[in-house]
Parts: structure tokens; sequence; C-alpha cells
């Protein structure tokens, strides 16, 4: 039946007891075991014997009586058809367990895990492109932000993209009678009122230029073909000013125009150039204003005297600045 | 957060924590045991006492250095008598031992886990175990006497109408229940251990022999020649110690009977408890005992001749479990299973 032993486990038990010419009362005795649960044990009958852990002790305990192994009798025992899986793995080694069980669980689960993080992961970056969209519109970064502010394209999923710009429209926006009325309210976000149609192209109303006054520079001519319809002509309809900030080093940004307008709402890194038009007076609020060189119409200006623990808040191009110089 | 926490539950697996003064197991559900460390944690401390603390090693590389740290590194083991004994140690120790067994995974695991307590344990040591867990990411925590946990790990057919007496032999506790219908009909704890093995050994050397041992070559003469019960063959262990007198090491043998006579009052100690427990113990469970037996579980029942000095003191059939040491974890995994299926009546109240 198995190793070490032949017949069955009682059989051997009873033959390894009258070797040593021991009775079964004797063997009773030393067990602290009713004789009947010790002629059960002998005559193979396990249903009247307690669960399985019981029985394997006394099996353990007999063994060392009648001086034989008690391993083979106790696998033979665990083998046996009505009986139920032994409670321990045999497997020693828990991290070589660990092992099998990692391959045996199959690579289905974890599959299906990984897809789930991978739709996660994309409901995430969806979620942040559609409402932190600062963090992809190459904030900072102004040559490419302007490529991208340049050729986008308005269909109705572009509006947050749209919303990504740094800089709102501080001019009227020149609009054909029959392009798609751009309404641009006085909050930060402004709003477009699309009809149904064929998505149309619109141009971009970028006012940041870099060494480059005038909206031309943003609209490239691939998209001025889309939009036959929209006249091109300078946007600045009223009289403006123009406020020319150079850094040299990393600062934040803020101006709005006399209209309360914002008009550049940023963080510039070093090296940036922005040249802005709108009706003065500007309000400016500068990070580090150390960094930041300031020309108004052409003239430099110093902000020494609102810088405030390197930040500056100041008004540019009141009447009263306009006389001092 | 309990979003996050529920997302991150999703690849977690829910694990059963068998968290002893000794060893720390952990039961991995449909896995098995996954690991099994001392509770041992090596803390190092540069620049003076007043000096930043950092975890310097955990489990059994903690382990071995025990008795054997400089200055600034101290290996503690942040349990004592089956209880926390430093909290925030332990709570490191159990968010090292989780995160092992989550290696694989890159989010930060957040498993059910059921913690395994000793009965006699009070309310505010059960509730800082509680918080220990979930301070070290656990989602929900529950908590399950040891010798439940121990009783279902065996194999013992807790749920029948009928006595089932368990005595769990700890690192730091020893528990004795009688168990019935999925409850414990009585449980008593008593502080006798591993542990106190181990002194009584290193006190044993220094009175007869006047050396003095360490903590690590007393576990070892435990776990090679230790016995409880006087056998046929005596074992010999050659051992090195300070020599009080002279203070220089010296080399010496010990034999298996020194052991036994060394080891006479721990297990007095747990003889003793488990007659408290028959005699507590209703008649009619008492019978179902003396019946089929008593079940030994824990580090302890690997002692040799424990089941036959019990069998001599009580009179009772014991018998020790397949693997006792891992029992408890075994059982905790198996009712952390059942919670769905039979929710949880088997787990202690805080």
């Amino acid at each position: 039946m198995s190793d070490g032993f032949t017949g069955s486990i009682g059989e051997h038990l009873v033959r390894a007891r009258e070797a040593h010419k021991i009775s079964r009362a004797h063997i009773a005795s030393q067990l602290f075991l009713s004789e009947r649960i010790v002629k059960a044990l002998e005559g193979d009958d396990y249903d009247t014997l307690p669960a399985p852990i019981f029985v394997c002790g006394y099996l353990r305990s007999y063994a060392r009586i009648v001086e034989i192994e008690a391993e083979p009798l106790i696998a033979a025992y665990n083998q046996r058809g009505d009986s139920p899986p032994s409670v321990v793995s045999h497997d020693a080694n828990p991290e070589v367990r660990k092992q099998h069980i990692d391959v045996d669980r199959g690579w289905m689960i974890n599959v299906a895990r990984y897809v789930a993080i991978g739709v996660a992961v994309s409901v995430v970056l969806y979620l942040l492109w559609a409402f932190v969209p600062t963090l992809f519109s190459g904030a900072g970064d102004d040559e490419q932000g302007e490529e991208v502010a340049a050729g986008m394209e308005f269909d109705g999923g572009g509006l947050p993209a749209f919303e990504s710009m740094p800089v709102a429209a501080p001019f009227e926006t020149p609009a054909a009678p029959d392009a798609p009325p751009i309404n641009v309210g006085k909050g930060d976000k402004p709003k477009f009122d699309k009809p149904a149609a064929a998505p149309t192209v619109v141009d971009p109303v970028e006012v940041v230029v870099e060494e480059a006054p005038i909206i031309e520079v943003a609209a490239p001519a691939a998209e001025a073909a889309v939009v036959p319809d929209v006249p091109k002509k300078s946007p600045i309809s009223g009289p403006h000013s123009t406020l020319r900030l150079k850094f040299s080093h990393e600062s934040w940004v803020e101006v709005h125009d006399a209209t309360g307008r914002r008009v550049l709402v940023d963080l510039m890194r070093e090296g940036g150039d922005k040249t802005l038009y709108g009706q003065a007076p500007f309000k400016l609020l500068l990070g580090y204003s150390s960094g930041v060189v300031i020309e108004y119409n052409g003239a430099l200006y110093d902000p020494e005297n609102y810088k405030r623990k390197g930040v500056a808040r100041f008004s540019i191009g009141k009447p009263e600045d306009n006389k001092e110089r | 957060m309990i979003f996050f926490k529920q997302l991150r539950g999703m690849f977690s697996n829910d694990l059963s924590i068998d968290l002893g003064t000794a060893n720390t197991l952990i039961y991995v559900r449909d896995q098995g045991i996954v690991l099994n460390e001392p509770s041992v944690v090596a803390i190092r401390q540069d620049r003076g006492p007043g000096g930043p603390k950092q975890i310097s090693a955990v489990g059994m590389e903690a382990k071995q250095m025990i008795g054997r740290t400089p200055g600034n590194i101290v290996a503690i083991r942040p349990l004592k008598d089956g209880v926390i004994a430093d909290f925030t140690v332990t709570e490191k120790m159990l968010q090292h031992f989780i995160h092992k067994v989550h290696e694989n995974r890159f989010l930060r695991p957040s498993p059910r886990v059921l913690v395994c307590v000793p009965c006699g344990s009070t309310q505010v040591e059960r509730r800082a175990i509680k918080e220990s867990a979930a301070g070290a990411g656990a989602r929900d925590v529950f908590l399950i006497e040891e010798p439940m946990a121990a009783a279902i790990g065996a194999g013992m057919p807790v749920a029948e109408a009928s006595g089932s007496m368990v005595l769990d032999i700890g690192g730091g506790t020893t528990e004795v229940a009688v168990l019935s219908l999925n409850g414990i009909v009585y449980s008593s704890s008593v502080r006798i251990g591993g542990d106190r093995f181990d002194e009584a050994i290193v006190n044993y050397v220094r009175r007869n022999y006047g050396t003095l041992i360490g903590e690590s070559t007393a576990e070892r003469i435990k776990h090679e020649i230790g016995s409880a019960f006087p056998g046929n063959d005596v074992r010999e262990i050659e051992v090195k110690g300070r020599n009080l007198s002279e203070g220089i090491p010296r080399s010496f043998s010990l034999n298996s009977n020194e052991i036994l006579e060394a080891l006479q009052e721990p297990l007095a100690g747990i003889v003793g408890a488990v007659k408290t427990a028959l005699e507590q113990t209703p008649p009619d469970l008492g019978a179902d005992i003396a019946e089929r037996g008593m079940v030994l579980t824990g580090g302890g029942a690997l002692l040799s001749g424990l089941d036959q000095l019990l069998m001599e003191e009580t009179g009772l059939p014991v018998v020790v479990a397949e693997e006792p040491l891992t029992c408890v974890a075994r059982g905790g995994g198996r009712a952390l299973e059942m919670i769905d299926k039979f929710g949880g009546d088997v787990f202690a109240s805080e």
C-alpha cells in the first residue's frame, strides 16, 4: 500500500505490536485511549474514529511505542480515498510554494488586472487633459504653445484646449457676418456658440506673439483657406499700447488690461520674451520681478518701488506714468 | 480616499497574520504560508541618542543581529508576551512584511487582514494590534483569538457540538482553550512560552556552569536537545559562553537531561494551566476531551516529549498537530476564507 510496509495500516500495527509481544490493552493504557479506539485503528475502521488530526496523532504515538516509522503510516492514511486531504501542504519551502502558485494562478488574472489598470490610467489622463489643461498646453514653452494654438481646431471637443491658451483675447475678435459668433465674456473662459454645421476652423485669437506683432503670425495660411469668410485685419481696433516682457529668470506673470481681461497668466521660463498689446493701463503681477525686463511702448520700466520680497504688483500705462515719461 | 483604498484592495490579497512574539507568519488566501520570519527589527540610530532612527533590518536578517550589534544599532523584538510592547516598531515591521508578500505589485497594497490575538489580551492590547495593522496599510482588520485559529488550522472539528481542547504554546504565551460549536467555552492564557524556556536555559547554565550564554545560543540548545520528558537516548551539545569568574569565552557540553531539569519550572506552569482548564471545563465537554484527547499546536509543541509529559500529567490522550508552527496562521486564513460564507462568527471582538 505504501513505502515501508505491506498490507493495511492496521495489519502493520498489529504485526509490530505482536513482534514486541505487547497486548492491545497495554497500548491503550500507554496512549490513554480506550481499547475500542485501538481496536478500530488496528482494524482500519476509520469511520468510528474521530477527525483525521486525532487519527494521525494516535498513529504517531502507537508507532513510537512499537518502535516503527510513523510517517509511512500517516502518508498511507492521508492517501486513503475517503480521507480528506491533509490540512497542510507538504511543500516545505514557502518561497518555492509561492512560485508554484504564481505560475498556477494563470496569466488570465494578470492580464485582466493590467487591462483594468490601463483603463483606469487612461481615464485619469483624460480627466487631467480635460480639466487641468495647462499640463498639456506646454505652459512656459512659448514656441510650442504657439504652434499648438495656431493649429487648434474648435469642434466642440477642442473647447477645453482653447481654454488652455494662456492668454485671452484682449481685442475685438474679427468675425465675418456669417462666421460663428465668438462671445468672449468677462470671465476667464471664453464661450463659443457654434452651429451644429460642419466644424469650422476659427483663427485662434492669439495675441501672444513672440517678437512678431500681430495675429497673422498665429494663423497659418492653410487655416485661412478653411475659413475664407473671415477677413484678415488687425484685431486692434481701439487705442492700444505695447508691453514687452523679457525674462532672465523663471517668473510667474499675470497681466490684465484696462478692461480687466486677463492678457497673460503663465509661468514664464528663463529666456522667454512676450509682447502684449492691449488697452493701457496694464495691471501686472510678477512673481520674480528682478528677473523681468519690462518695456512699455518701447521704453524701459523699472518696478523697483513696487517690489515686496521679489514680488511686484503694479499698474503700468496710467496717465500719470505717461506724464513722468 | 476610500475609493482608492478599495481600488488598491482589488490588487491585494487577503492576509492572515500570526503576529507572534517569536515569529510572524503570513498566510495568503488561496496561496498558503508565504512568510515565516522572526518578529525582530533592527533599528539604527546615528548621531547620538537624539539622532534620527531608521529601520536597518527586519525579520531573519535582524534576528541574526541580536546580541551582535554595535552601539548605534539595536535589534529589538517589538512584541512581548504575545502583545505589542513597541507600537511604532510593530507597525513598521507589519508594513515591511505586508509589502514583502506583495512585492510584485506596483500599487501600494491594501489587503483585508486577520490578526490572531492571545485570548488573554486586554482591550487596549487588542486595539493596539488593530491600529498597528491599519497603520501598516490594511483595509479592514479582523481579530481572532489564537486558540480558535490554532484549532481551525489544526483541523479540529470546532463546529461540532463536542468539546475540543487545544493547547497553543507560542513564543510569549501559552493558550489553552476548550471549543465547541465555533465558540470558546473556556480559555486561559499564561505568559509562559518559548522565551521562558530560553530564559530558563540561560539561568540554568549560569547557575550550574558559572557561564553566561546569549538568547540565541539558548534557543539553539532548546531546538537541538530540548526535552520535556525523560527519554531513552541522551543527546549532547557543545556550547560556548563567557565564563563569569574568568571573563573569557569557554566551551562546555550540555545534555538533554540537564535541559529537561532546566525547563521544569516553565513546564510546570503549562501543565498547571492545562489542569486548571480541565477543572473548569463543563463535564460533558470534558468527557469528549477525555475520549479524543487534546491537541498541541505552536512552536512549543515541537519540544521533544511534551506530549508524553502532558499525557502522564493529565491522563488524557495528547496529539501534536501537523506543522504546529503554522497552525495559527493557517487557521486564521481558513477563517478569512469563511468570512464570505459564514460571516464573522469566529472572530473576536475588540
